[in-house]
């Protein structure tokens, strides 16, 4: 083999070989960006993350607190959280599941209708929602509680998924 | 609230409001002890993020105090730090597994709430078992403040 011939293929080598290392580089950055892209189990509220909190049956026109546990997978990390939901079923039979974290800082409403009759309280700041969740002039929370996305399928068994604030659902 | 960046520009402009820092007080021992240590320390964290989670609004959970062997300083420690945090948060609430620190807190008026983990202290806990725990101390702290 010639010196030529030998230089010729020491580039092709270095060549291949970085050609090697940027395409595993590039592959180790686009595989992630491509599954934020592309997985939906990345997201709360796909199918994946609905969850059954009984039979409908057990529900009715009284508010009953049901709590769950969902998987959140955040990025690369997975894990569990338990969500709690208000829920009754109408005359109508429409669901009512209303999330129960106040719309100023975030603590748990309750519904205790001795204390509160028809009304959700929260003992942070005396917060208060009438009882479909519409928060009440004069106290500090100043939207209504989200509702929880829902299904009944199939099972006789009612579904929770994502909690969508009123503004979003329109 | 946390004490961490996502929550500290709500925190800033809400810090009046947020009156109870929670604080957990670790018992850490090293060496053969560790693991039922580091046990008690996962249930005392759990309970007291989920306290945080249903509390949020008023809440400001801080970071742990940790102690070693004697109960004795770590108590004047408390009552101390109490002291300081109450001219910003009119309650402080230190959450706690170790039962020797109810016994020596007697004379002192430090706010502790002290979890018996009794046999659960062996297990690992699981998300609902924080949850379950963290409910039965939810009313505590609302009674607190409906007192003022
Ligand atoms: S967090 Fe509910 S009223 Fe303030």
């Amino acid at each position: 083999m010639s010196d030529k011939e030998q230089q010729v293929s020491r580039r092709q080598f270095l060549n291949y070989t970085l050609m090697g290392v940027g395409g595993f580089l590039a592959a180790t950055v686009a595989t992630p960006m491509l599954g934020f892209a592309i997985d939906p189990i990345l997201k709360v509220g796909g199918d994946e993350n609905m969850v059954a909190v009984g039979d409908i049956s057990e529900f009715g026109k009284e508010y009953k607190r049901v709590d769950f546990k969902l998987t959140i997978k955040d990025g690369w990390a997975e894990y569990d959280r338990v969500y709690s939901a208000w829920v009754r079923v109408l005359d109508n039979g429409e669901v009512q599941a209303l999330s129960p974290v106040c719309t100023h800082l975030g603590c748990t409403v309750q519904w205790s209708p001795d204390e509160h009759p028809n009304q959700f309280y929260c003992p942070c700041h005396d917060g208060l929602y009438d009882e479909n969740g519409i928060n009440l002039p004069n106290t500090p929370p100043t939207a209504p509680l989200a509702v929880y996305q829902y299904e009944v399928r199939e099972d006789g068994k009612l579904y929770l998924g994502q909690a969508i604030s009123r503004e979003e659902l329109g | 609230m946390k004490w961490d960046q996502a929550s500290v520009e709500t925190y800033l402009k809400n810090w009046e409001v947020i009156d109870t820092a929670l604080i957990p007080v670790i018992k850490v021992e090293l060496g053969s002890q560790a693991a039922e240590s580091i046990n008690r320390a996962a249930w005392v964290y759990g309970i007291a993020n989920q306290l945080e989670e249903q509390l949020a609004g008023r809440v400001i959970l801080l970071p742990a105090i940790p102690y070693t062997h004697t109960a004795e300083p770590v108590i004047n420690y408390l009552v101390s730090f109490a002291e300081e945090m109450s001219q910003k948060a009119s309650n402080v609430i230190y959450l706690t597994a170790e039962q020797e620190l109810r016994e020596k807190d007697a004379f002192n008026p430090i706010k502790l709430l002290v979890i018996d983990l009794a046999e659960k202290a062996i297990q690992q806990p699981s998300t609902q078992d924080l949850f379950d725990v963290a409910q039965k101390y939810v009313p505590f702290l609302i009674r607190l403040w409906q007192k003022g």
